[in-house]
């Protein structure tokens, strides 16, 4: 059993947020490998709920200094932000492989954020897709930016309010013999999760 | 649809600078802005009702409708990247080249709530995306002459460190011809009291009858037995060259006398972490000076050892002041410190006399004294050399051409034998053979059969004499023999029987053959002789008078001195 905001979440709630986020994931690969010149696997992702603390430490653990990330904000039912995040070096040799290009420089220029924004908005899409498909009513979106930053800065001023209850989703980019390790966060206001689970019990 | 209508609702999107395309659920084109219109030159009137996939077929592809279709659902906004998609919307430039796009399609709701329209935002990246991949054009090429450049400094790193090995290689093979040349010297000063030590010991058999003749004897053999241990103990103060052991650190800075170093250097921090390095343990004296002006002073007047030398001076370089020091034989070994990227200088440096030179770059304590302790130990090592060969030339006591003793040599043996110390109641005999007409050869047959005559006689000479008998070159075409122990019977028999045989031998030179005879005079200092008979030069003149007789008689004779 895992206690967020003492509110229990059971073992089967978990599961079938995994399974909800693991369709919209597997949707986003579906569509990038329609696009991409390398095939492309994602990984069904490992779930973890945390608050900021925790993310602080697993963003620590990461021992990159500079993140890449992308972001979707969202507003309607509930607002939040699904986020795609890679250690900056990642996402560039992601990039050049999706797009198969002999790595030159690791330098992120405005062609490349560019790719990336959009191979992250492929999966983000993928996922809020899912999510948004069990509520009747739709999601305003912001358009998806790239935000990079020193990891320790990466979520400052970003004003994201402390008790902001956050899913984290690891998953996994195996391209040929490339393999990245990506980390699907999803940002939720409070309470937002509790609907989003009770709606995902319905089901 | 009444394209008008809807025209009206985005009428405000018309003159935008960026493109923008609606369509509706059914692909249906209902706004084509003005900025769009100019790109792809496709008028409102061409594109009017006409579906997306009619005027472009790639956006009926699974891999745009998978990503169009959720949007005209409300979903969330999609990213065609310029790197993937920047000819989603086809517009050709004046130049041939592509317009590059970025397109971000999101949703907009309709008026009524019923559904959504699909709103593609067209921006040109061309500009941007032809100045990066030209940046990165840019790059590459720097890249790859870094690369290459690399490669350069590679290799004249690897050939200046084959350099140094070589220098090292000298330095052994000089610490061997020391060696050799010393053991040269030492033999050519052993061989003369050994050859009278092994001639008394023979001759005394001879006197063993007589026993103050044999007491003579032993005394002659121990004093040549003591002139052979001072010769030793000499051997055993020359100064033992030993290889230093770098790799150890700490026990290279164990050397005994006080090094001076003189540093030139302008930069004061590289000075003081030099100086730090080199003196750390140890007992060396470190001079500084940071003009080349300076430096020129200073090693005037200090007795340096060693100088360190920064290869760029604020009045001048390296070469200045190695060029001042050849002026003034200024014999004293230099390190150069080179600094950055200056590797090229490294084998002139070399060329010009320098040890060793060391990059700052890369400089640390170990590499810094293993080069100082490097070229001191070359440097003395030359010395030493240079020593050995003087010596050598001093203890050289053999004629060239004929392989006998020198004239030199005669003088010093003559005098040993007649001093008074060294008679003992024995007889000695001094022979001056002059080969006749010799003048004549030369100028007859060349001085190659004059010096091919020389060496016959020589070696005629040789194989008379007995083993402690000197024989000499006295001068041109005269010889010397000095006869310990001789009587006046035994020296005739001995010169006769040089005289006889250099008769019977027949001369080649090309067609002729020609045969050569000598004169010869002997002058005896008996056992009974006074201290004026016996002085070396009397006995010299008497054997000239002798010869001079021997001569006037008609040559090809022996003469014995008459005794006064």
């Amino acid at each position: 059993m895992m206690t967020i905001h003492s509110k229990p979440v059971s073992d089967r709630q978990i599961e079938a947020l995994r399974e909800l986020i693991n369709i919209g994931v597997g949707k986003g690969a579906a569509i990038l490998n329609t696009m991409l010149s390398s095939h492309i696997v994602l990984q069904v992702p490992q779930l973890t709920l945390m608050d900021m603390e925790d993310l602080a430490a697993e963003i620590a653990a990461l021992g990159s200094e500079k993140l890449s990330m992308v972001a979707l904000k969202f507003d309607g039912e509930f607002s939040g932000s699904a986020e795609l995040m890679f250690p900056s070096e990642t996402a560039m040799t992601l990039v050049d492989t999706l797009v198969g290009e002999a790595p030159l420089d690791m330098d992120v220029d405005s062609i490349r954020s560019g790719t990336l924004c959009e191979i992250g908005n492929v999966v983000l899409n993928g996922v809020m897709g899912s999510i948004s498909n069990i509520f009747s009513s739709h999601f305003n979106y912001s358009v998806p930016e790239y935000i990079e930053d020193l990891s320790e800065n990466i979520f400052l001023d970003r004003g994201v309010a402390p008790q902001t209850t956050i899913l984290l989703a690891k998953t996994r980019f195996l391209i040929e013999t490339l393999d990245v390790d990506g980390d699907i966060i999803l940002f939720f206001e409070s309470g937002a999760l509790d609907r989003l689970m009770e709606m995902t019990e319905a089901i | 649809m009444d394209f008008s209508v809807v025209e009206d609702d985005f009428r405000l999107l018309d003159n935008l600078p960026v493109g923008i395309c609606v369509i509706n659920a059914a692909y249906e084109i209902v706004v084509w802005n003005n900025c769009l219109k100019t790109w792809t030159k496709k008028t409102i009137r061409e594109v009017g009702g006409k579906t997306l996939g009619q005027v472009y077929p790639h956006f009926l592809e699974e891999r745009y409708t998978a990503r169009i279709d959720p949007i005209l659902e409300g979903g969330p906004p999609a990213i065609f990247s310029s790197q993937l998609h920047g000819r989603l919307f086809p517009c050709a430039l004046p130049n041939g080249k592509s317009r590059i796009l970025q397109t971000t399609v999101t949703h907009v709701p309709k008026k009524d709530g019923d559904g959504f329209y699909a709103l593609f935002a067209v921006t040109d990246l061309t500009e941007v995306s032809y100045r990066i991949m030209d940046y990165r054009k840019v790059q590459q090429k720097a890249l790859t002459e870094l690369e290459q450049r690399k490669a350069v400094e590679d290799e004249l790193r690897k050939a200046n460190e084959k350099i140094l090995a070589q220098h090292k290689a000298v330095i052994e093979e000089e610490r061997l011809k020391v060696l050799l040349q010393m053991a040269g010297a030492t033999a050519h000063e052993l061989n003369q009291p050994l050859m009278i030590l092994l001639g008394n010991i023979e001759l005394l058999e001879m006197d063993l009858a007589d026993p103050e003749k044999m007491l003579g004897r032993i005394k002659k053999i121990s004093e040549a037995g003591s002139r052979i241990s001072d010769i030793i103990k000499k051997i055993q103060k020359v100064k033992h060259v030993v290889k230093k052991d770098y790799t150890g650190g700490e026990d290279i800075i164990d050397i005994h006398q006080q090094e001076r170093i003189l540093f030139v250097e302008d930069d004061l921090e590289c000075y003081r972490m030099v100086r730090r390095m080199l003196t750390f343990g140890s007992q060396r004296e470190i001079h500084h000076a940071d003009t080349i002006k300076a430096a020129k002073v200073m090693v005037k007047r200090l007795s340096v050892d060693l100088i360190l030398l920064d290869y760029i001076l604020p009045d001048g370089d390296a070469f200045d002041l190695l060029e001042f020091m050849k002026e003034e034989h200024l014999d004293i070994p230099v390190v150069v410190l080179t600094g950055h990227g200056s590797e090229i200088t490294a084998s002139q440096l070399f060329r010009k006399g320098v040890s060793d030179y060391l990059s700052k770059a890369r400089l640390d304590r170990e590499s810094l004294l293993e080069s100082v302790e490097f070229s001191l130990e070359r440097h003395n090592l030359n010395r030493d050399k240079e020593k050995a060969m003087l010596v050598m030339g001093d203890l050289s006591t053999k004629d060239k051409l004929t392989g006998l003793y020198n004239r030199r040599y005669f003088d010093e043996a003559f005098d040993r034998e007649t001093s008074g110390t060294d008679r003992y109641n024995t007889d000695l005999a001094l022979c001056l053979i002059d080969l006749d007409y010799f003048k004549d050869i030369n100028d007859t047959y060349g001085h190659g059969v004059g010096d091919q005559v020389l060496k016959t006689a020589a070696g005629i000479i040789l194989a008379a004499v007995r083993k402690y008998d000197i024989a000499c070159r006295y001068g041109g075409e005269e010889f010397a023999l000095i006869l310990p122990n001789t009587d006046q019977d035994g020296a005739l028999t001995i010169c006769n029987r040089i005289r006889e045989n250099l008769k019977d031998h027949l001369f080649e030179a090309g067609a002729d053959n020609f045969r050569v005879t000598l004169s010869a005079g002997i002058a005896m200092m008996s056992q009974n002789a006074s201290a004026e008979q016996s002085a070396p030069s009397t006995m010299i003149h008497q054997a000239d008078i002798a010869l001079y007789k021997a001569k006037g008689q008609g040559r090809d004779r022996v003469i014995l001195a008459e005794i006064n």
